[in-house]
């Protein structure tokens, strides 16, 4: 997978892989659940380009997020994640029917105001969003093209004209616009959801298909007259702070709640913001995690 | 009217004498004669110096990694089946790092033509031995001689039934253009093996030792006969054959998918009304 995650951050292609997470390393527990390739994920593929990951918690957010997550990737032509792991891959639960009119179509051909005649497939723009058509249509995506404008892609680091080039200020304005991408892919975030009493004494963490237990075990303590709220993620990156720093810090006490042995995403919060979450309800035997394993660990 | 002016005339950082100039000639001759335009054509390569060859071309490239031309030109063709999809790269690309690929793409019979340039080695990287290096090659990284049997593309795409088979050699460019285009023309997955010096780094299959070799087949050859063909594909050595040595019309896989055959998926969006069926079928 890693090998197509970078060609697609290079060649500005758009991708959505799913990676339905199981234990490992290696073959591990090929039949059970994990969610310990947050940092794999993350990290997959050589080289600094931008994406996405999105965290579904259930059944619904998996099928309006894989939405969104294609329409992330066709407007910023760049790997999207949907990741999940093979409890909830496995999943099976009735629902309310999908709203099928709201959704607007996702035009596949990624135009945005600017665009150079002749194509330049890597157009440099304030956005780092060139254009993409596709070979042999181009006036089908650009109505003023002609049908013979050129697509020229490359895996190599290249000019704007998609054709391998060493020059090295063409090398640093490509990374430059690459990664500026980053900037846009950000108004698509998705907030955190909270869950629960608004200044709590306990918070939990989670992200992901960990949501439904957390969600039922804050809800059976808060039943028990305790103060509990739970702050779901179902975007894991790119993470912005001030969506939901404000949160961890009005909370008494911080427990983050992953199917992983390191807690891991626990981690990348610290990275990104500084808040310190101290505690660790972590589960990596390969079973889902349950409200009741949540509870015998408070 | 396309000329060889359209596909343009390019600085190449290949070494003179190289077979690779060559195949580049024969290539623009044959897409000119086929009167294919620039934007009719997908050029898919990996890496390597064969693998540069579409910089070179004035149409459309997607210069992929090294040995995944084929996956990357099996999805286009998918995509857009009436784009003409050829991907070019080299021995190592194609034999070594992506031998499953070709295996793979020979079994489903796609509408694409392969060109390889095989000049036995891996030239990019500075002459290490590839797939079709012969036993007993010597290079700075086998010292000793490379002890593995060489690949026969040819031979084993003929065991695998393959749609299109030729051979060709860099030195006889009218030849090998005819070849390509024959290929490009032919239904089915096509492959074009051009054997190729490689002046820099391989100094044992040189111009004339390949010269020396190569004959054309006999115009009495039945390339349809794939008896004979697995004989013809198996002679290397003191002789060797060029021309179209195997060629069936086994079905296509384009064709097996009606969803394919009904134009560019870009120009499709999802049916919306089939899905709400589905929901409404759980209900
Ligand atoms: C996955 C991967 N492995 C190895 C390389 C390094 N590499 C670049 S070109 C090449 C071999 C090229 O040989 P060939 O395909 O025969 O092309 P030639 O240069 O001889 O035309 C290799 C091993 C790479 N770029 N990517
Ligand atoms: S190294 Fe060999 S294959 Fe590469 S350009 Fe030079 S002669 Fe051609
Ligand atoms: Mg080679």
């Amino acid at each position: 997978m890693t090998e197509t995650v970078s060609l697609a951050g290079m060649t500005e292609t758009p991708i959505v892989i799913v990676v339905a997470q199981r234990p490992g390393p290696s073959t591990g527990l090929p039949t059970r659940t994990e969610q310990g390739d947050l940092e794999f994920v993350l990290h997959s593929g050589h080289g600094e380009f931008p994406r996405a990951i999105f965290a579904p918690g259930d059944v619904e957010q998996a099928f309006h997020l894989t939405r969104m997550a294609f329409e992330v990737a066709q407007k910023y032509n760049t790997p999207v994640f949907i990741l999940t792991d093979q409890f909830l891959a496995d999943s099976y639960r009735s629902v309310k029917p999908f709203d099928l009119d709201e959704l607007k179509p996702i035009d596949p051909c990624a135009i945005s105001s600017v665009a150079a005649d002749p194509h330049l497939t890597y157009l440099l723009t304030d956005s780092g969003i060139s254009p993409r058509i596709f070979p042999g249509m181009s006036s089908w995506c650009v109505k003023a093209f002609s049908s013979q404008e050129l697509v020229v892609a490359d895996s190599d680091e290249h000019t704007q004209d998609g054709h391998l080039s060493e020059d090295l200020s063409v090398r640093v304005s490509m990374v430059e616009k690459r990664l500026r991408k980053l900037d846009g892919i950000k108004h698509y975030l998705v907030n955190p959801e909270f869950t629960g009493d608004r200044e709590p004494d306990l918070l939990f963490v989670c992200w992901g298909s960990t949501r439904g237990s957390t969600i039922e075990a804050a809800e059976r303590l808060r039943g028990k007259g305790r103060l509990v709220a739970t702050l779901h993620f179902p975007q894991v990156w790119p993470l912005a702070a001030g969506g939901f720093l404000g949160k961890l810090m009005s909370a008494q006490e911080t427990v983050a709640v992953e199917s992983n042995a390191t807690g891991q995403f626990a981690r990348l919060i610290r990275r990104e913001t500084g808040f310190h979450i101290k505690r660790t309800i972590l589960r990596y035997d390969g079973l889902p995690i349950t409200p009741e394993y949540i509870l015998a660990r408070i | 009217m396309v000329s060889l002016a359209d596909y343009g005339d390019y600085e190449t950082a290949w070494c003179p004498g190289c077979g690779n100039h060559s195949i580049l000639k024969a290539m623009k001759q044959a897409l000119v004669s086929l009167e294919l335009e620039p934007y009719q054509v997908l050029f898919v390569s990996g890496i390597g110096q064969a693998a540069k060859a579409p910089h070179y071309l004035n149409t459309n490239v997607f210069n992929g990694l090294h040995g995944r031309s084929l996956p990357v030109a099996t999805g286009a063709k998918l995509c857009n089946s009436e784009l003409k999809v050829i991907v070019e790269s080299g021995d190592g690309c194609n034999y070594g790092e992506g031998g499953n690929h070709f295996l793979a793409t020979i079994r489903r019979n796609i509408d694409i033509t392969l060109i390889v340039h095989d000049n036995q080695v891996y030239g990019l990287t500075k002459g290490q031995a590839s797939p079709t290096s012969e036993t007993g090659f010597v290079t700075k990284n086998q010292p000793e001689g490379v002890f593995s049997q060489p690949f026969n593309p040819v031979e084993v795409a003929v065991a695998m039934n393959a749609s299109f088979v030729a051979r060709g050699f860099s030195g006889k460019i009218d030849h090998l253009s005819g070849l390509i285009q024959t290929a490009i023309n032919h239904k089915g997955f096509s492959l074009v093996d051009v054997l190729q010096p490689c002046v820099s780094f391989n100094k044992v299959n040189t111009f004339g030792w390949y010269n020396q070799r190569c004959y054309t087949l006999p115009d009495d050859y039945d390339a349809t006969n794939r008896e004979s063909a697995l004989k013809k594909a198996s002679e290397w050595g003191e002789r060797i054959p060029i021309g179209i040595i195997y060629q069936n019309q086994r079905p296509v896989y384009e064709d097996h998918y009606p969803f394919i055959m009904k134009g560019p998926a870009a120009k499709r969006p999802p049916d919306v009304g089939k899905f709400q069926q589905i929901i409404d079928s759980y209900k």
